[in-house]
């Protein structure tokens, strides 16, 4: 077997859309330097890539330990963060009450406030799912330089939701129901779009897409007689007609390259 | 053993519900862990490392020691980082406080 058809294998069955990179790049790592080994040995190229697939076994049965280890999982965290900055907006709003008054800070508008702080956070939460922005993601994110460590926390829904929860309730029992319910729907929602993604990475992974235009980083191609968005390597041109294939997926966009 | 764990163990093999996978799961699992005792690795050294220690266990199933490595640090028992090194981004593992298995004592 080729290096080429073992990695094929093992990523068109390996589920998780969020680790699939990084086991892709630590096998490919892996097989490489085998094959360098065994050609340091005196094989030929061809000799030591037979033999370093050979040594790294059967790939579906890899793939399906990795699968055990990387199951789709609610992400706690997000509850986690959320009951943070319920606790931190609550504190301010009640030094808000305290030294204000409770009319003055009904005035200031907490109810609105806590709504669109809501109602914008479930939005935000599904676009950093899907975008696979990192949880954190300003703090994370490569290129972006300019943020300062920790930041992401403001950015991240849950914390948003936790504020909003926090200008909204006026009582304690509202919050714990407040909080039950936005973490539900926010772990609901983000295992459905991991699961979603996954199923549609995994379909599409490796199946051919034909270029409708000339594009440099994102345009459109035909994937199995529809139109989808894809986005090429950095660096790469595709020229219409050209045959691409599916490498990857970033959120939901395809991640092609050139035959 | 906890249960959880030996759930984990059974799906890694095939022939299902023999304790004695469980058991060579778990010898695999420490052999791991004592390699990388003395200093931290990355992937391919760990499974060269394997590879001189018992030739027999991973002849041939080199692939798998990653799914066990990604296992050990999922539990907590490794800890990965990634450095880059001869222009390649390398992730290496080291062993966590937490002690896993039976032959450890440091």
């Amino acid at each position: 077997m080729k290096a080429s058809e073992y990695m094929k294998r093992m990523m068109k069955t390996v589920v998780s859309h969020k680790e699939k990179d990084g086991i892709k790049r630590e096998l490919q790592d892996c097989i490489d330097d085998l094959k360098e080994a065994y050609m340091a040995e005196g094989m030929t190229e061809a000799e030591a890539e037979e033999e370093a697939i050979r040594q790294m076994g059967d790939p579906y049965e890899t793939a399906e330990m990795f699968n055990e280890v990387y199951q789709p999982r609610f992400e706690w965290k997000t509850a986690f963060y959320m009951a943070i900055w319920i606790g931190i907006s609550s504190l301010v709003k009640w030094g808000w009450i305290m030294s204000f008054g409770y009319e003055a800070y009904t005035l200031f508008g907490n109810t609105l406030l806590g709504i669109v702080l809501l109602i914008s956070s479930i939005g935000i939460s599904y676009m950093e799912k899907s975008g696979d922005l990192p949880f954190l993601w300003i703090k994370n994110s490569p290129t972006r330089h300019w943020a300062l460590p920790g930041l992401g926390v403001f950015t991240n829904s849950s914390s948003i939701a936790g504020l909003g929860i926090g200008f909204l309730a006026v009582s304690i029992r509202q919050i714990i129901i407040l909080y039950g319910i936005v973490t539900v729907l926010m772990l609901l929602q983000r295992l459905f779009v991991e699961v979603e993604q996954s199923k549609m990475e995994q379909y599409f992974l490796y199946k051919e897409a034909v270029a409708l235009k000339d594009f440099d980083f994102e345009g459109l191609a035909e994937i199995e007689n529809k139109k989808h968005r894809v986005r090429i390597r950095r660096g790469e041109i595709a020229q219409k007609g050209d045959c691409l294939v599916i490498t990857g997926m970033k959120g939901f966009t395809f991640i092609v390259e050139k035959m | 053993m906890q249960l959880k764990e030996q759930q984990v163990y059974k799906a890694t093999f095939h022939d299902n519900s023999s304790v004695e996978g469980v058991d060579i799961m778990l010898d695999k699992e420490q052999k791991i862990l004592d390699i990388l005792k003395e200093k931290e690795m990355h992937g391919y050294e760990i499974v060269v490392q394997l590879n001189e220690v018992s030739k027999e266990s991973f002849q041939g199933k080199m692939g798998n020691v990653y799914p066990i490595l990604r296992s050990l640090e999922k539990r907590r028992l490794l800890k990965s980082y990634e450095i880059q090194k001869n222009g390649k981004n390398r992730i290496y593992y080291k062993r966590t406080r937490k002690q896993g298995g039976g032959s450890n004592e440091s």
